[in-house]
C-alpha cells in the first residue's frame, strides 16, 4: 500500500455514509474511506476508484458483507485518503451504484419483501434521496411540467372511512395505468381471503376480461358483468364457482362483447344494482376495475365501499399515479369509497428505476396509506399463467409470494374491519 | 433525488451542453440575472463587475461536462488531481466556505438559477431526461462543495488548470 494523503475528514452525523460514498465515488483517484470511532479507533475501510469499489473490510470481515455491515453499524467519523494508483487492480466488488442499491434494499436478506417499506425512514434511504431543497426549483416552463406530472397542490386525500357503514364490504381494485397487475392482485387476494374462510366474489369490471385470460377460461362462460348490467337479477346463476371453496367469479362478459353495455358502464347506477346483487352471495366482493380512474372505473368505484390502489414500482407508473387520488377525489364525497390502501406491485430490488419509483411512493406513503406488504416481480407469476391458475393456487409446493398475498389479505381485513372466520377460532395453542 | 449518474445521464449532459456552447455568454448573463432575481441577498458576494465571475462559471461547467466524457470502462487509468472532478470541486467548496463565507443555503438558489437558465436557453431540448441529468449533476456538485469545509491537506488546495478557462 502506498503513501496515504489525507483529503478530508468529517462526521457521518453531518453527511451520511451514502452521500460520502457517492461524492468520493466520482473521483478517479485511488481513495480509501476509513471509518473510525470518535476516539479515532479504525473500524473499517472502503477502497474506491472511479466508481468501482475495490475492497471493503469491517471488523475482520471482508467483501460485500463487510460493505453491507458498515451501513448498519457505521462508526461516527470518516477520513478520506488518496493513495497512489496500483500497477494492477485485481477483481473488484463491483460498481458503487449497485452496492448502494443492494445495501439500500437489503437484497441479501430473504425477508426483504416484507421489511422493505420502512426503507424510506432509514438513514440509508439518503442513497437516492438527499435533503430536498427548501424551495422547489422553478424553471420557465415549470408550470407546464407541473400540469403534466404533478398537481400544484396535492389532490385531496379521500378519507379512509368515507362512506363505509356496517353492511356488505365491496373493495374496488384500481389504478390510473394499465398493466400494473390489478387482475393479478385481485385474483390472488381473493384466494387468500377465501382460504381464510370468507365467502368471496370477484367482479371483472374490465371489458377486456383479463380475469378469464389469467385462468385460461376465455370462451368457457356464457355471460358476465357487462351482460348483466341491465339484468342484475341473473347474477346468482351467472356467478362461476371455482376450485377454491368460497370463491366465485363474475367474469366481464360472455363470448360476445355487449357493445351497448360498454356505453352504459360509465353509469354509476347500473354498477350499483349489479354489485348489490353480487354482495348477496358473498362476505366480501372484490371489483377488478379497468385501467384509468375515470369513466367505467369511476362508476364502478361508486358502488364500492373501499378501494385498493395498485402501484407498479416503475418510473412511468409512478408519474401517472398522481391520478389515482385525483380520480378518487372526482367521486362525490358521499359516494366515494374509503381508501383502504395502496399496494406496491412488481418491485424489482435490482433495478434502479423500480427502487426510485418505490422511494417516491414511500415518500408519499401516508397519503396513500401504503400497505406494509409489497409484491415483487417474479417469474412465478408467468409460470402460474402458463398453467392457467392464480399464483396463489398454482404452487402448493410453496412460492413465498403466495404467502405475501395472505399477509396482504390480513392487512386489508384489519383495515376495513372484516374479521376472518379463522381468527374467531379458539386460540389455545397447547391442548 | 439521487446523485448517481448513468451513461444515459452523462450523454444527456454532453448533448445539451453542446447546445449551450454557442450561447454560453448569454447563458452566463441569464444565470446571474436569474440568481440575483430569486436571491438578491447573494449579490453582495460578487464584485460589481460580474464578467470575471462569468468566465469562471463557464470554465467550471466546461470542466464538469468534460469529466462526463470519460468512459466508465477506463476506471483503471491514472488521472492528475487537477483533472479530477471530485478533487477540484472539493477544493472549490473549501474556498467558498472558508474564503468567501458562502452559506450552504445559497446552493439551492444557485441550482434553481442554473436549471432555469438551461430551461430558458434550451427550450424544447430541455426534456425531462435532460433536466433529471442536470439536477443529479448539480446535486452531486453542491454536496461535494458543501463537503469542502471538511477538506484538509491536498483536498483543500487543488485548483482547476488555468488553461481550462
Amino acid at each position: 500500500m502506498g503513501r496515504h494523503t489525507l483529503v478530508m475528514r468529517g462526521s457521518l452525523q453531518e453527511f451520511g455514509l451514502p452521500e460520502v460514498l457517492q461524492v468520493v465515488g466520482v473521483s478517479r483517484q485511488h481513495t480509501v474511506i476509513e471509518l473510525r470511532t470518535p476516539e479515532g479507533q479504525r473500524r473499517g475501510a472502503i477502497q474506491m476508484k472511479a466508481g468501482q469499489v475495490l475492497s471493503c473490510e469491517h471488523e475482520g470481515k471482508r467483501g460485500s458483507d463487510a460493505f453491507f455491515e458498515l451501513f448498519e453499524q457505521a462508526p461516527e467519523m470518516f477520513h478520506v485518503f488518496r493513495i497512489p494508483d496500483a500497477s494492477a487492480y485485481p477483481a473488484t466488488l463491483g460498481p458503487l451504484t449497485k452496492l448502494l442499491m443492494a445495501a439500500a434494499t437489503q437484497e441479501r436478506e430473504p425477508k426483504t419483501q416484507v421489511d422493505v417499506k420502512p426503507l424510506a425512514a432509514r438513514p440509508v434511504g439518503s442513497v437516492v434521496t438527499p435533503q430536498p431543497s427548501a424551495k422547489p426549483i422553478e424553471t420557465p416552463r415549470a408550470h407546464v411540467i407541473r400540469r403534466a406530472e404533478r398537481p400544484t397542490t396535492p389532490p385531496p386525500t379521500p378519507p379512509l372511512q368515507a362512506k363505509h357503514e356496517p353492511g356488505p364490504v365491496i373493495v374496488g381494485i384500481a389504478s390510473p395505468k394499465g398493466g400494473v397487475g390489478k387482475t393479478t392482485i385481485t385474483l390472488n387476494l381473493a384466494l387468500s381471503l377465501a382460504d381464510s374462510g370468507l365467502k368471496v366474489a370477484v367482479i371483472d369490471a374490465d371489458i377486456n376480461s383479463d380475469i378469464l385470460s389469467a385462468v385460461n377460461a376465455r370462451g368457457k362462460v356464457k355471460r358476465g358483468a357487462f351482460d348483466l348490467l341491465d339484468n342484475p337479477e341473473l347474477v346468482a346463476e351467472s356467478l362461476r364457482r371455482t376450485a377454491i371453496t368460497g370463491l366465485a367469479i363474475l367474469p366481464a362478459c360472455g363470448p360476445r362483447v355487449p357493445l351497448k353495455a360498454i356505453h352504459r358502464s360509465d353509469l354509476p347506477e347500473v354498477w350499483a344494482r349489479l354489485v348489490q346483487e353480487v354482495t348477496k352471495q358473498a362476505d366480501i366482493t372484490l371489483v377488478d376495475c379497468p385501467a384509468g380512474m375515470f369513466h367505467a372505473t369511476n362508476a364502478a368505484l361508486e358502488a364500492c365501499t373501499h378501494v385498493v390502489g395498485v402501484f407498479q414500482a416503475e418510473i412511468l407508473s409512478s408519474r401517472s399515479f398522481s391520478m389515482f387520488l385525483r380520480g378518487l377525489a372526482a367521486i362525490p364525497e358521499a359516494r366515494r369509497p374509503a381508501l383502504a390502501g395502496v399496494v406496491v406491485n412488481m418491485f424489482q430490488g435490482r433495478t434502479e428505476g423500480s427502487i426510485e419509483a418505490f422511494h417516491r411512493i414511500c415518500n408519499d406513503g401516508d397519503r396513500h396509506k401504503l400497505f406494509d406488504t409489497t409484491i415483487p416481480r417474479s417469474d412465478d407469476f408467468s409460470r402460474a399463467s402458463m398453467v392457467g391458475q392464480p399464483l396463489r393456487n398454482a404452487g402448493r409446493t410453496g412460492t413465498p409470494i403466495a404467502f405475501l398475498f395472505d399477509m396482504l389479505a390480513d392487512e386489508l381485513c384489519s383495515r376495513i374491519g372484516v374479521q376472518h372466520p379463522a381468527a374467531a377460532q379458539p386460540s389455545t395453542f397447547i391442548v | 433525488m439521487t446523485m448517481m449518474l448513468t451513461k444515459q445521464h452523462k450523454a444527456a449532459i454532453k448533448r445539451s451542453w453542446e447546445l449551450v456552447v454557442p450561447i454560453a455568454d448569454t447563458a452566463a448573463d441569464l444565470f446571474y440575472k436569474r440568481l440575483f432575481e430569486i436571491a438578491p441577498q447573494y449579490r453582495r458576494y460578487f464584485k460589481q463587475d460580474i464578467a470575471p465571475q462569468k468566465r469562471k462559471l463557464l470554465a467550471m461547467l466546461k470542466f464538469i461536462v468534460k469529466s462526463m466524457d470519460w468512459p466508465d470502462e477506463a476506471w483503471r487509468q491514472s488521472v492528475a488531481v487537477e483533472d479530477d472532478l471530485f478533487m477540484v470541486v472539493l477544493a472549490l467548496g473549501r474556498r467558498h466556505s472558508e474564503l468567501y463565507r458562502i452559506p450552504d443555503a445559497s446552493y439551492d438558489a444557485v441550482g434553481a438559477a442554473l436549471l432555469w437558465t438551461l430551461d430558458y436557453g434550451l427550450g424544447e431540448a430541455f426534456t425531462n431526461e435532460v433536466k433529471d441529468a442536470w439536477t443529479r449533476v448539480y446535486t452531486l456538485l453542491a454536496t461535494t462543495m458543501k463537503m469542502g469545509r471538511l477538506a484538509v491537506g491536498e483536498g483543500s488546495v487543488v485548483a482547476l488548470r488555468a488553461n481550462d478557462g
